[in-house]
């Protein structure tokens, strides 16, 4: 009990490192409970909504109507035939409408009421951002329906026009849904199918053969999609993996932190505490008993840290749940509070600190008693490193920074750490934002010379429009990867609309087989290599060569001379699927399969990038806070272990500022290697992380961070130090003279 | 040993020829909640460039107060200590850090190395601040720790380490050297090794010395000679036939 008292006192007397490691476990464990349970919930909730409303596994577009009854017979699948349109409305917004549908991809209601012929159902951010309540009137090509309700469809979860937009505009564009009959006398609709395999495991190998299957049957696919390339879909998967990814990276580094530190602390303690240990032994407690005082440290800290953090993060699930639940609209079915995940964030960190403490406890109480009660200064042992260096050539000054450093390796380790983990956090944000901007400017700017893409739905052999550049192309799978579909262009060799660079920055003329940088990087393949593929409309293999990379972030492609793709493809010589130009045109309804319109693409990348701009500003904040309790601990830690040098540097005639510069400025080189190693562990850490995200994106973003974007960390990370030193030194300044004239004596 | 009379002490009659501390009327107090301990009642004393000065007394007689006012890390209530022309009682902070910077050097009893510099670093740290200090080599010389230069003080006996704290209070060559209790940590044969060597400082740099102790023997080797019982001076004497310290035994 007595000891107890001491423990609660020793914390008092040190109260901002114990506080920092306790709020470190705190945040550690909230994020692990919170985000964690909250991806989960997400993915419980997208789940239970792809499982009861049938969420399809492809959708697709043929030349000629299906019998339906018999392909689902022959291919185990469930199918149903659907239809789309897009109409605008009187408002000026665009609606995109789809038939409810009875089998697959079925909607579902999330406030009002369901269905009838008078109503129709819309997507409730379209509906909030333009002030449509149940009830109200919408006039749908002429005819008023009445709002039922709120719907969310599962193949149309992210509401966002394509997949070029990235960013949601509610403002601007939505979803709804009207009965099949509704629909039927709608003009301007176009017909689509989706499919949904019964069997639930391997559904790509399930794709092709369906589409074997069609093929054979001689219906030509003119459009297909699996669901998980569609943006819309998996955009959650996305956020559930961002999240989970997350919530296991941020709390662990926060843990390690922590560890460190408690470490640190207790090792100095009981080396301050070596005499009244061996005084303590000499009156007859055991070991066990010192241990068990000891390990309360780590376990109160761990214990209410964790406790605390499990309640926060329990309460953070459940407005973090409906934002998510704001942006990616589901019902929600099904909640499940995790249990494991809670005994994870409460028993985790008590297990990690204890179990680490223990060690370090355990060692230094191995010290005999006897050489314990003569109070011997283990601290100023000297490691390894200390003995080895030989630093005559440098300064005093930087001989005695240098020495700070190596003198206790855990501090310094710690702090290296802090560091890097503040810089990742610090950049990462920013690194994100860098990345669009390259992909923005280097990418898709440097490589299209154009404004507008028209993606036909036929093949055309007329001349193209005045001004247009005819292109063809092909989607394929690679052999390699069946996960890793891209296109090949065939574009002419004097090509004024595709604009390539090798590697070295010289021009490249499309008169062989180009493949993107991005594409050859993620395929491992190089020039001269030969790549397998087969083409994901009728299935046929080819093999091409590479010829020539190009240094390309706009996205995953091969560029071939249109003459020869169209005759690998088996296709007219003048055959092309697309056109591309600098003027807005207007074809047949029905012609197009798509439009991109590249303005719309970049103002896309430019709205993510803005929309980022908050993330980016937290985690700046949130890395200087956490940048600013590391370094401030640190050269608390530093202050305390010096207390008797400073005390005498004083008494030695040195100045405030000098006593400063020493003392303090000591882990400015630490600070700055740990700046310079978090950079590349950040972009190793992005690029994996970009490449695990790639699938759900649909694009590749290059993983890049300019040099303003580092000179800004760097200044953000001096800063925050600069104002830990500016907050440490008054504990410098109130070291009394009298400490280092005390020495030795008490 | 003959003694006599440190009639300065009373009627100013036998000064030094070219005083570097004046001392006159100081008094120090310290009040602890309603306890008002008087440490030092009124001290009056000189010492002369070049001597070794001893004050002597025992524990709590304010001896280590006495020497801490007069190197500047504490100031007295009232009365006056010149050093060197300069009136250090009245100093402020700064000017008490620049006065402690170019006049004193500092031998205390613990040694007060910085554990995690080498006994040459150790001699840097003051060598650092010093507008002309002596070279880093005569000095280690001088107190025979050359080829222990690259030692840490841990790898050093105390004597060893006694014998860096003197070089760091030399190398920056101080008009005033306040030593406490130099040899309180050291054993017999040690202890005299260090007297030895800071008299050789005393004569080799003519560095002042002014050195607290309670042990009565090291007075044999001093100029004058200071005796403190509760914060008054008394009694105090100028010693004529200072002995070398090799001489001394206790």
């Amino acid at each position: 009990m007595t000891l107890l008292r001491k423990t609660f006192r020793t914390m008092r007397e040190n109260k901002a490192p114990y506080l920092g490691a306790f709020f470190m476990v705190l945040i550690s464990s909230m994020l692990l409970v919170g985000m964690t349970m909250v991806a989960n919930n997400l993915e419980l909730i997208f789940n239970a909504l792809s499982a009861d409303h049938m969420l399809g596994d492809a959708e697709f577009s043929v030349s000629s109507d299906l019998n339906i009854s018999s392909l689902e017979e022959q291919t185990n699948a469930s199918i149903e035939k659907s239809s789309v349109a897009d109409v605008e409305l009187p408002s000026g917004q665009t609606l995109r409408i789809f038939a409810a549908n009875e089998t697959l991809n079925r909607h579902a209601v999330l406030e009002g009421d369901d269905l009838d012929e008078d109503s129709i159902l819309i997507d409730p951010l379209f509906a909030s951002t333009n002030d449509l309540k149940i009830g109200d009137s919408v006039d749908i090509g002429g005819k008023e329906f009445s709002v039922a309700g709120t719907v969310v469809l599962p193949n149309y979860i992210y509401v966002i026009r394509s997949t070029e937009e990235m960013i949601n505009d509610p403002s601007k564009f939505g979803i709804a849904v009207l009965s099949q009959s509704n629909m039927a006398a709608m003009p301007g609709t176009s017909d689509f199918y989706a499919v949904r395999f019964a069997d639930r495991t391997d559904i790509h190998e399930q794709e092709l053969s369906f589409r074997s299957q069609l093929l054979a049957e001689g219906i030509e696919i003119t459009d297909w999609e699996s669901t998980t390339n569609k943006s819309m879909v998996t955009f959650v998967s996305l956020e559930i993996t961002t999240l989970s990814t997350m919530s296991k990276v941020v709390p662990g580094m926060l843990l390690i932190l922590s560890v460190i530190l408690l470490s640190i602390l207790l090792k100095r303690m009981i080396q301050r505490e070596t005499a009244v240990i061996g005084t303590l032994y000499a009156l007859g407690y055991r070991q066990s008993e010192l241990l068990r005082h000891y390990l309360l440290f780590p376990l109160i800290v761990a214990g209410t840290g964790g406790f605390l953090g499990v309640l926060l993060g329990l309460a953070m699930v459940s407005p973090m749940l409906n934002f998510m639940l704001s942006v990616f609209p589901m019902p929600v079915d099904a909640y499940q509070t995790n249990y494991a995940f809670l005994a994870i964030g409460l028993l985790l960190p008590v297990i990690v600190l204890s179990l680490v403490s223990y060690v370090v406890i355990i060692r230094l109480l191995r010290v005999s008693p006897a050489d314990l009660m003569k109070g011997s200064r283990v601290s100023e042992k000297t490691n390894f490193i200390e003995r080895a260096l030989k630093l005559d050539r440098f300064s005093f000054n930087t001989k005695f920074q240098i020495r700070e450093q190596v003198r206790s390796l855990s501090r310094t380790g710690f702090l290296l750490f802090g560091v890097i983990v503040a810089t990742i956090l610090l950049l990462y944000g920013l690194t994100m934002q860098s990345s669009l901007n390259y992909m923005l400017n280097e990418g898709i700017a440097a490589l299209y010379n154009l404004k507008y893409e028209y993606v036909f739905n036929d093949l055309q052999t007329d001349s193209p429009p005045e001004g247009f550049e005819q292109f063809n192309g092909v989607y394929v799978t690679p052999d390699q990867d069946t996960s890793a579909n891209f296109a090949i262009i065939g574009v002419f060799p004097q090509s004024t609309r595709i604009q390539l660079k090798d590697t070295s920055g010289d021009k490249l003329i499309p008169d062989r087989v180009i493949i993107t940088k991005i594409l050859a990087d993620k395929l491992n393949v190089g020039i001269g290599d030969e790549l397998h593929v087969t083409n994901d409309e009728d299935l046929k293999a080819y093999t091409l060569t590479i010829e020539a990379v190009a240094d390309s972030a706009a996205g995953e492609f091969i560029f071939m001379p249109f003459a020869d793709l169209n005759q690998m493809l088996d296709m007219p010589a003048d055959a092309y699927i697309g056109i591309w130009g600098d003027e807005q045109m207007q074809f047949p309804e029905g012609a197009l399969s798509s439009t991109k319109d590249m303005d719309a693409v970049a103002a896309g990348i430019r709205n993510l990038i803005s929309q980022s701009s908050i993330m980016v500003y937290s985690l700046i904040i949130m890395s200087f806070i956490l940048g600013l309790i590391i370094i401030f601990l640190v050269t608390g830690l530093i202050i305390e272990e010096n207390r008797n040098t400073i005390s005498l540097f004083k008494i030695l005639g040195y100045r405030p500022k000098e006593v400063n510069k020493l003392i303090l400025d000591s882990n400015t080189i630490v600070v700055v290697i740990g700046y310079l190693i978090g950079i590349p562990v950040l972009l190793i850490s992005v690029t994996a992380f970009m490449q695990s995200l790639t699938e759900s994106m649909q694009m590749t973003i290059p993983t890049r961070l300019n040099s303003w974007y580092m000179l800004l960390g760097f200044v953000i990370v001096m800063v925050t130090y600069q104002t830990a030193k500016i907050l440490s030194r008054k504990k410098v300044n109130r070291i009394p003279l009298s400490e280092a004239l005390k020495a030795g004596t008490e | 040993m003959t003694q006599q009379p440190a009639i300065f002490l009373e009627n100013d009659e036998v000064t030094p020829l070219d005083t570097i501390i004046d001392v006159s009327n100081l008094k120090k107090s310290y009040t602890t909640g309603e306890v008002i301990t008087e440490v030092l009642r009124g001290i009056d004393m000189k010492i002369g460039r070049g001597e070794m000065g001893v004050i002597l007394g025992p524990s709590g007689s304010g001896k280590t107060t006495l020497m801490n006012i007069i190197g500047g890390v504490d100031q007295g209530d009232s009365g006056t200590v010149i050093v060197d022309g300069l009136e250090v009682n009245n100093l402020g902070d700064k000017e008490l850090t620049d006065y402690r910077r170019a006049y004193i050097g500092f031998v205390f009893q613990f040694y007060n190395l910085v554990p995690n510099l080498t006994a040459s670093e150790n001699i840097e740290v003051v060598a650092n601040i010093s507008k002309s200090p002596i070279n880093m080599d005569e000095v280690l010389e001088a107190v025979e720790m050359k080829d222990k230069k690259d030692r840490f003080p841990r790898e050093l006996s105390g004597g060893e380490q006694q014998r860096i704290s003197i070089a760091r209070a030399v190398v920056k060559n101080p008009k005033l050297l306040l030593c406490d209790e130099p040899t309180g940590a050291l054993d017999y044969e040690t202890s005299r090794s260090i007297l030895h060597l800071l008299q050789q400082v005393n004569t080799t740099y003519g560095t002042t010395i002014l050195m607290v102790t309670h042990n009565t023997a090291i007075a044999e080797m001093a100029n004058r000679v200071f005796k403190l019982r509760s914060g008054e001076i008394e009694e105090g004497w100028v010693n004529e036939t200072a002995v070398s310290a090799e001489r001394i035994e206790w």
